[in-house]
């Protein structure tokens, strides 16, 4: 049976995330009622088994020591937590990681931010600028550092054998330790900016016609429309892109597998990167050690997520 | 009630989930005893080997060409499967999963630093036992004494050296003339530095590269005669448990390279090497300090004059030599006896004379069997190409020493990673020579000592 | 006055453009000419120089057929599994009413703050004991379920109004048949959203591929090109033509789904 029903958009959209809808029911209990809740079953018993409970798991490694091939042996409870914290190594590793995601996230959003404004109104060759600000989407992680790692490739790398073209001398991108976390931040802008692109035009394209004829009307134009009305009115897409880019640039990983292996001299290792050595990439995995660094990403990205509900829970566009 | 059902069935799931697999054991040590050729020749069918491997472009496509006659000639008896599994440091990683899965290779063609680590995690049963249960078989005498050496711990031989490398001291002729260098003149590391210096100086050209590797750093050790790691290398009966680099000759030798790199005369060579052997064959480069593995990727690019010499020198005479690089090979003690003993012969073919020449004619490793030296084939081909011969000499003629022996310890890879973070550091400026050398051996201590306890248990 | 903003604003435009395409424009024309080429002769190609010996070459030094597979394979059983858990679990967590349901959704929400490498170690203990390295399945196991879809659709069944839910019951529909034949055609976007987010994040999946394959031809693509570049560092032009291959899909889905993209996706995430 096909019911027609008003776009999904337009219904009743009220709620917060974790408040169950607020109406009256008709008690469904019993009789065939009672297959409903079934359902969450299958979802909830996954999750369980591959999320809740490696969670649990990786917080109980991280207690204890481990033998060479990473199976735990003795109880050490927070001694791994004291060695790690303290390491200034490790401090300097979260730092990393950090501004790695900041960068990435903001170069991202700022470019996509400027192109979604620019296109707003009809250009000549609009549609195509705009697959073209789409296209960094098609890349992942991975695929889009193969590609700068062809860019950024010492001596033979195609991004300085432009720029020499042009008579500029690039930088040793991937030896030198400042142009390294450039290489990687440039590298995360550019596939996270395809993302953003397509999020900030519908975010444009949603903005009520009415509210910028009436601005044009009162004299704005270009700048200031864009930086007074459209852009506070984009707030919540931006947040969103903010936090969500910074919660992926927390987990970088793959580019600095394909593109530095955390070097030079440790200066673009991450937290991920650091706990793949640990546990898969020092030849003696000690999983003990490396789940304290999973726990420590946990805290982290916990952190972040719960300030992105606070910022965006209640607020529907 | 019904309603509560799917909870109490999700808790349980939970539960049953919290519960179940605890972490697997991964097998322990092999203690079984070798078998001997009975067991392959009482085996029905074709008996499957399964070799992983590190070795990657013009080497790899080699050692398939190995694999692939192995097969042809046991055809209908043994089927070899190679597969690389990525650089070294990831082709370990890959076993230590296998580990866990009780998936290991029957042959695993393991890099040189992992010897302490294979050693030590007892999945490989010693090439020495083989050898003894078939004496129709490889012959470990027959190997170049050097290279068993390496492999060769408390006393016992754990793993067949196949792939054995050197470090050769490689030379743009181009650009030593533009600069007016005698290519005789290049024996002793000072010789080296000045000549770089000179070369810079001359024509503007980076005057020496090397890959940013730690392989390298043990090179300016050993043959300055001192012990990469004490006790003895690792090799006696006490675990290593420092490194020696921050002290004596060793020292020296790697504060005058950093020298170079700091003032501009040396330009970066890239983690794998291939930013100093790209700018090597641009000419942007005179000298380089690389495996003689290179060989290959340097024949198959745009040819230009080039020339191998023997790694410079530094400490005593008779007591200092280059370490040997490559890999070997460990066979698995987990295999079924006539898996086992296919690999031997497997193994045993690989460093056949006749295996090892073609090999290294492809490759630009040197052959590890003495006898190889032997065949008229060999002896034109050396003829023909001297470089061949320069690599050979430079083998036989490194003392049987415990400097020349490298450091062995499961520790190792660590180390390195470590080793090499802090020494670019000081190549870039953004530490001093001492500091980087002395977080260095800090870093190693506790290395070693992380090790020791993670073997412990 | 707007002729000038409007030259200005092409003009920005125009090199924001340049420089985004800048790394997509390189790589095909690299893949496409023999190494060096850039180098020798600028950014624009004689068509004589063209060539695809590059594809030659990966095809020889990456398993690229196996791996498009499995990688194919890993994409459909994820988001297969994923929607339909995600629909069913969205369902229950709307309209019927049982106890534990709040317990239930907040399970959900937890997963959504936990980063996938925190839980990778003991996964990796787990899909290894059961023996599934080096599968499809392997692959794919831990990722059956995700808090993500489940969330994105528990908002938009609750968005449905509920006279049509009553309604479908009581004609006589059973929970399941009521899931599939009212909510989740009311629900179209969304749930075209939750796909394309479970398709993309199982295409881009690289960390646990990583750990938990070892032979080349179970590899999933992001896995072999990342590899290819470990190998080809020195031979960007092949490294390129890799890539090429592997963003073809991916590209054909943005330039024809333009729309889909901007008004589902985009719009789809934000609620």
């Amino acid at each position: 049976m096909t019911i027609h029903l008003p776009s999904p958009e337009t219904g009743a959209r009220d709620q917060a995330p974790d408040q169950a809808p607020a109406r009256t029911r008709a008690p469904r209990r019993g009789g065939r009622g009672g297959a409903g809740p079934w359902l969450v079953v299958p979802a909830v018993l996954l999750l369980g088994v591959f999320v809740v409970r490696p969670l649990l798991r990786t917080a109980e490694l991280s207690l204890y020591a481990s033998d060479i091939i990473g199976n735990p042996t003795r109880f050490v409870g927070l001694t791994n937590y004291g060695e790690l914290l303290t390491d200034p190594g490790f401090v300097r590793v979260t730092l990393t990681t950090i501004l790695i995601a900041l960068l990435g996230t903001a170069l991202a959003v700022t470019a996509a931010l400027g192109a979604a404004l620019l296109l707003r109104r009809r250009l000549p060759g609009g549609p195509a600028f705009s697959i073209v600000f789409s296209l960094p989407f098609a890349y992942s992680a991975a695929s889009a550092s193969a590609v700068f790692a062809g860019l950024y490739a010492p001596s033979v790398g195609i991004l300085n054998v432009v720029l020499a073209g042009v008579g500029v001398e690039g930088p040793a991108w991937l030896s030198d330790p400042v142009a390294a976390i450039g290489a990687i931040s440039i590298a995360t802008g550019w596939y996270e900016f395809g993302f953003a692109f397509l999020v900030l035009t519908a975010a444009v394209r949603a903005v009520p016609p009415e509210v910028v004829e009436a601005a044009q009307l009162d004299g704005a134009g270009g700048w200031r429309l864009a930086s007074r009305i459209l852009v506070p009115i984009m707030r919540p897409s931006l947040l969103f892109l903010a936090v969500t880019g910074t919660i992926s640039g927390l987990q970088t990983f793959a580019q600095i597998q394909v593109l530095t292996r955390g070097g030079p001299g440790g200066a673009t290792t991450t937290v991920v990167f650091q706990l793949f050595q640990l546990a898969f990439g020092n030849g003696t995995p000690d999983f003990g050690r490396a789940s304290v660094v999973a726990v420590v990403l946990v805290v982290l990205v916990t952190a972040v997520t719960v300030v992105q509900f606070r910022l965006l829970g209640g607020r529907e566009s | 009630m019904r309603a509560r059902t799917p909870l109490v069935v999700t808790a349980a799931g939970l539960l049953v989930a919290l519960t179940a697999c605890s972490s697997p054991s991964g097998s322990g040590s092999a203690g079984s005893s070798a078998p001997g050729p009975s067991a392959l020749a009482d085996a029905q069918g074709v008996t499957e080997v399964s070799v992983w491997h590190g070795l990657g472009g013009a080497n790899g496509e080699a050692f398939q060409a190995a694999v692939d006659d192995f097969n042809s000639e046991n055809e209908g008896t043994i089927a070899v499967t190679a597969t690389y599994q990525g650089v070294y440091a990831d082709l370990l990683a890959k076993y230590n999963a296998a580990i866990r899965s009780d998936s290991v290779p029957t042959v695993l063609l393991g890099g040189d630093i992992a010897t302490g680590f294979l050693t030590d995690v007892g999945q490989s049963i010693p090439a020495a036992d083989m050898a003894a249960a078939n004496p129709d078989d490889l012959v470990l005498g027959d190997l170049a004494e050097q290279a068993t050496n390496y492999y060769t711990v408390d006393g016992v031989q754990q793993a067949v050296p196949m792939n054995v490398s050197t470090p050769m001291l490689w030379v743009n002729r181009d650009v030593l003339a533009q600069a007016g260098v005698d290519e005789s003149d290049l024996t002793t590391l000072d010789d080296v530095v000045a000549a770089a210096r000179t070369i810079t100086d001359e024509t503007g050209i980076a005057g020496y590269s090397m890959q940013a590797d730690d392989w390298y750093i043990e090179q300016l050790t050993a043959t300055a005669g001192q012990d990469f790691c004490l006790p003895a290398n690792g090799r006696g009966d006490e675990p290593a448990t420092e490194i020696t680099i921050d002290s004596g000759l060793a020292k020296e030798n790697i504060t005058k390279i950093a020298d170079l790199y700091r003032s501009g005369v040396a330009v970066d060579g890239a983690p794998d090497g291939s930013a100093a052997i790209s700018a090597f064959q641009a000419g942007k480069v005179g000298m380089i300090v690389m495996s003689s593995g290179i060989l290959g990727a340097l024949k198959s690019g745009e040819p230009f004059d080039y020339e191998a010499l023997p790694f410079p020198t530094s400490g005593p005479a008779g007591e200092s030599g280059p370490v040997i690089g490559g890999s070997g090979l460990w066979l698995s003690a987990s295999a079924t006896p006539a898996e086992q003993v296919a690999g031997w012969k497997f193994e045993t073919y690989l460093t056949s004379p006749e295996a090892q020449e073609t090999f290294s004619h492809a490759t630009g490793y040197v052959p590890i069997n003495t006898k190889t030296a032997d065949s008229p084939s060999q002896k034109e081909f050396l003829q023909a190409n001297p470089l061949a011969q320069t690599f050979a000499d430079q083998l036989s003629g490194t003392p049987v020493v415990s400097a020349s022996a490298g450091c062995v310890s499961g520790a190792m890879t660590a180390v390195k990673a470590e080793n090499i973070s802090q020494i670019v550091a000081a190549f870039t400026g953004q530490k001093t020579v001492d500091e980087a050398l002395d977080a260095a051996a800090e870093s190693a201590k506790a290395a070693f000592a992380d090790y020791q306890e993670q073997l412990a248990g | 006055m707007l002729g000038v903003s409007a030259a200005a604003r092409v003009a920005v435009v125009v090199v924001l453009a340049a420089v985004v395409a800048f790394p997509i424009y390189t790589s095909f024309v690299s893949a496409l000419t023999v190494n060096g080429e850039i180098a020798r002769h600028g950014l624009l190609p004689g068509l004589g120089s063209l060539t695809l010996a590059n594809f030659a070459e990966v095809s020889r030094s990456v398993d690229l057929v196996p791996q498009y597979l499995v990688s194919i394979a890993v994409v459909t059983l994820q988001t297969l599994a994923q929607v339909a858990t995600g629909a069913l679990a969205a369902y229950a967590l709307v309209f019927p009413r049982w106890r534990g349901k709040g317990l239930a959704f907040a399970l959900v929400l937890l997963t959504l703050a936990i980063p996938g490498e925190s839980i990778v170690i003991p996964n990796y203990e787990l899909v290894s004991a059961i023996g599934l390295r080096d599968t499809v399945l392997g692959v794919a196991l831990p990722y059956l379920a995700a808090g993500y879809p489940i969330f994105l659709l528990r908002q938009a069944f609750a968005g449905v109004p509920l006279e049509i839910w009553e309604a479908s019951r009581l004609d006589g529909a059973g929970d399941l048949r009521s899931l599939v034949e009212v909510i989740l055609p009311a629900c179209r976007p969304e749930v075209t959203t939750a796909v394309v987010w479970s398709a993309l994040s199982a295409w881009n999946g690289f960390f646990w591929p990583l750990l938990i394959t070892d032979s080349s031809s179970s590899r999933t693509i992001q896995v072999g090109i990342s590899q290819l570049a470990a190998s080809e560092a020195s031979d960007p032009s092949v490294l390129f033509a890799g890539t090429v291959l592997v963003v073809l899909p991916t590209m054909l889905l943005v330039v024809l789904a333009q729309r889909l993209l901007v008004n589902g996706l985009a719009r789809g995430v934000l609620h």
